[in-house]
């Protein structure tokens, strides 16, 4: 049952790129988890700042770098307000990816950590980032194991940590599986046993309500283009008390107090994490997709996606021989493989239907040998989707099987 | 552009491929993946001097790589092994029928990217860059790929 509110066909009137037909079909886009489309209040509140307040946020004093200056630091303050944090504690990046690069060579560098815990659950980039900044900080990493059916174990992770690890990084929500950690309690145990936390939530702030403080995480990655905003922000969060104890990574205009040819006194938390021009607009353009989301509700799409997951998941079922993997109902994922098909060929007569899905190994190679598959086909939803997409999605599965076998 | 990329020819290979299987008492064999779907093919070849005697193929792909990998077991039978160093992307793309986007490129030509590393593996040779080019010219870094890939050429004693 549809609440009263949810009213999708409205929401889809605002993202003009659903009105585009691929291959002659209506555009049905279920790959919400690589990126999200933008409605059209994301696209003017950027186009806004750039036709009428665009200057140099956080230089010079004159009035139109001020006026931008305050456009800037008040998308923190909403992107603060959404997630439970200060503004100081919003550090503004290229990406998910950098932040979490970021966070891995804060920890292994200035805080110290020689010994760090990841998952088998994770993304590439919470992976290759911990590697490098381990190697050169000549630190060792260790993996929580996942059982087959795409949970953390719980009893291996608690081996692990008794082996106390400085710092524990894990994903709230695989990109895989939809799987949801329990964030909040994996922080209170990591930080019982002394370690830092470090949380990957790409996919999982564009889908329900997280809040920092009841996380209590010490980082918290993600980025704005996973949830209605612009590709190229992305967002680090750093718990206060760390975030005037660290020294930035990277040096440069904008993030100083004073500079002196002997040394440099740095700005306070946030600004020295941003040298060098900032991504105004795109921070503009998070804010807008922020109100976007809240003017739904976080609940309202969580509830709707999980409807979409669910009627996905029984045509899928029905359609026969169809193996799915983890329980993505909160996120939206569904990850699949149909009979001894090849996911590739499953997205590629979905995308001649119109149905954009995503088929590979989704940057998760460990995950994917835990799981025993080298790929799956996997179909993410997101508010603007609808029942019949997923129907439509059925369809092409039915297809493939009947064209390939 | 996609359309047709499954049609009957391809279809027919993807189903009943010939020359399936590990090969036992190959000469050589090369083994390529692509770890951006996971296809994963190893070439095997029976040389008889210059001659290719005998081409088999094993491995998980999809239809596209599947239907080339078979296709290209056919048209190296017998061949020897100057003509069958000069098949290139042309020439799979000609028995294949299609003409596929960049992603599904490398799926088609991974086979011969396979064949070509079990070949120069058995001659001894090392490949040109223009040929390394063409097998991962898909690739952001073809030539290098290549490169790496031929650590993965092995002739068998």
């Amino acid at each position: 049952m549809r609440m009263m509110a949810f009213d999708v066909e409205k929401i889809r009137g605002d993202f003009p790129i659903l009105a585009r037909k691929i291959n002659g079909k209506p555009l049905a886009y279920l790959d919400n988890a690589a990126t999200t489309q933008k409605p059209l209040a994301v696209l003017e509140a950027m186009r806004d700042y750039y036709e009428n307040s665009n200057a140099n946020a956080h230089r010079g004093g004159n009035a139109l770098a001020e006026e931008a200056t305050e456009i800037y630091e008040n998308a923190r303050k909403r992107l603060a307000r959404f997630i439970g944090a200060a503004p100081s504690e919003i550090v503004f990046t290229r990406n998910a990816t950098e932040a979490l690069n970021l966070a891995a060579r804060f920890c292994a560098g200035q805080l110290g950590a020689k010994k760090i815990l990841l998952t088998e659950m994770e993304h590439h980039s919470n992976i290759v980032n911990w590697q490098l900044a381990a190697k050169s900080a000549g630190a060792s990493i260790d993996y929580v194991r996942m059982r087959s059916y795409g949970k953390l174990c719980r009893s291996d992770f608690e081996e692990r940590l008794a082996k106390g690890p400085d710092a524990f990084s894990f994903t709230h929500a695989s990109n895989v599986l939809g799987t949801v950690n329990d964030a909040d309690a994996l922080c209170r145990l990591a930080r019982k046993a002394g370690a830092l936390s470090v949380v990957d939530g790409a996919q999982s702030v564009p889908h329900m309500k997280v809040d920092m403080h009841s996380v209590g995480c010490d980082f918290f990655a993600f980025s704005a283009h996973k949830m209605l905003g612009p590709t190229g922000l992305g967002v680090l969060y750093v718990r206060k008390g760390l975030a005037d104890r660290l020294e930035p990574i990277f040096g440069g205009g904008g993030a100083i107090e004073s500079v002196m040819l002997s040394g440099t006194a740095f700005a306070r938390a946030p600004q020295k994490f941003e040298p060098g021009t900032q991504d105004v607009a795109g921070a503009v353009g998070l804010a807008a997709a922020i109100d976007c989301l809240e003017k739904t509700g976080m609940g309202a799409i969580e509830k709707h996606v999980a409807a979409l997951h669910g009627a996905c998941v029984d045509g899928l079922k029905e359609a026969g021989s169809v193996e799915i993997y983890g329980n993505g109902r909160k996120t939206g994922i569904v990850s699949f493989n149909v009979g001894r098909l090849h996911a590739h060929d499953i997205a590629q007569i979905a995308s001649d239907d119109g149905v954009m899905l995503r088929a590979g190994h989704h940057c998760c190679q460990p995950l994917m040998a835990a799981l025993g598959a080298p790929a799956t086909a996997r179909a993410s939803f997101y508010l603007y989707n609808t029942e019949e997409e997923a129907q439509r999605l059925v369809a092409s599965v039915k297809r493939a099987k009947k064209v390939l076998s | 552009m996609n359309e047709d990329m499954y049609r009957e020819n391809i279809l027919d290979h993807y189903k009943k491929p010939h020359h399936r299987g590990k090969m036992r008492g190959a000469s050589c064999s090369g083994h390529a993946i692509n770890p951006f779907c996971g296809d994963d093919i190893t070439f095997y070849l029976k040389m008889r001097g210059k001659k290719v005697e005998g081409a088999s193929f094993d491995g998980a792909a999809c239809a596209i790589c599947t239907a080339s990998a078979s296709m290209l077991s056919d048209e190296v039978q017998g061949k020897g092994a100057e003509k069958a160093r000069a098949i290139g992307k042309e020439r799979v793309l000609e028995l294949l029928g299609v003409s596929p986007g960049p992603t599904r490129l490398k799926c088609a030509l991974l086979p011969l990217k396979a064949f070509k590393l079990a070949l120069y593996s058995h001659l001894g040779k090392k490949m040109g860059e223009k040929e390394k080019a063409e097998i991962g010219e898909a690739d952001e870094n073809g030539a290098e790929e290549a490169e790496e890939g031929s650590a993965n050429g092995k002739v068998s004693e």
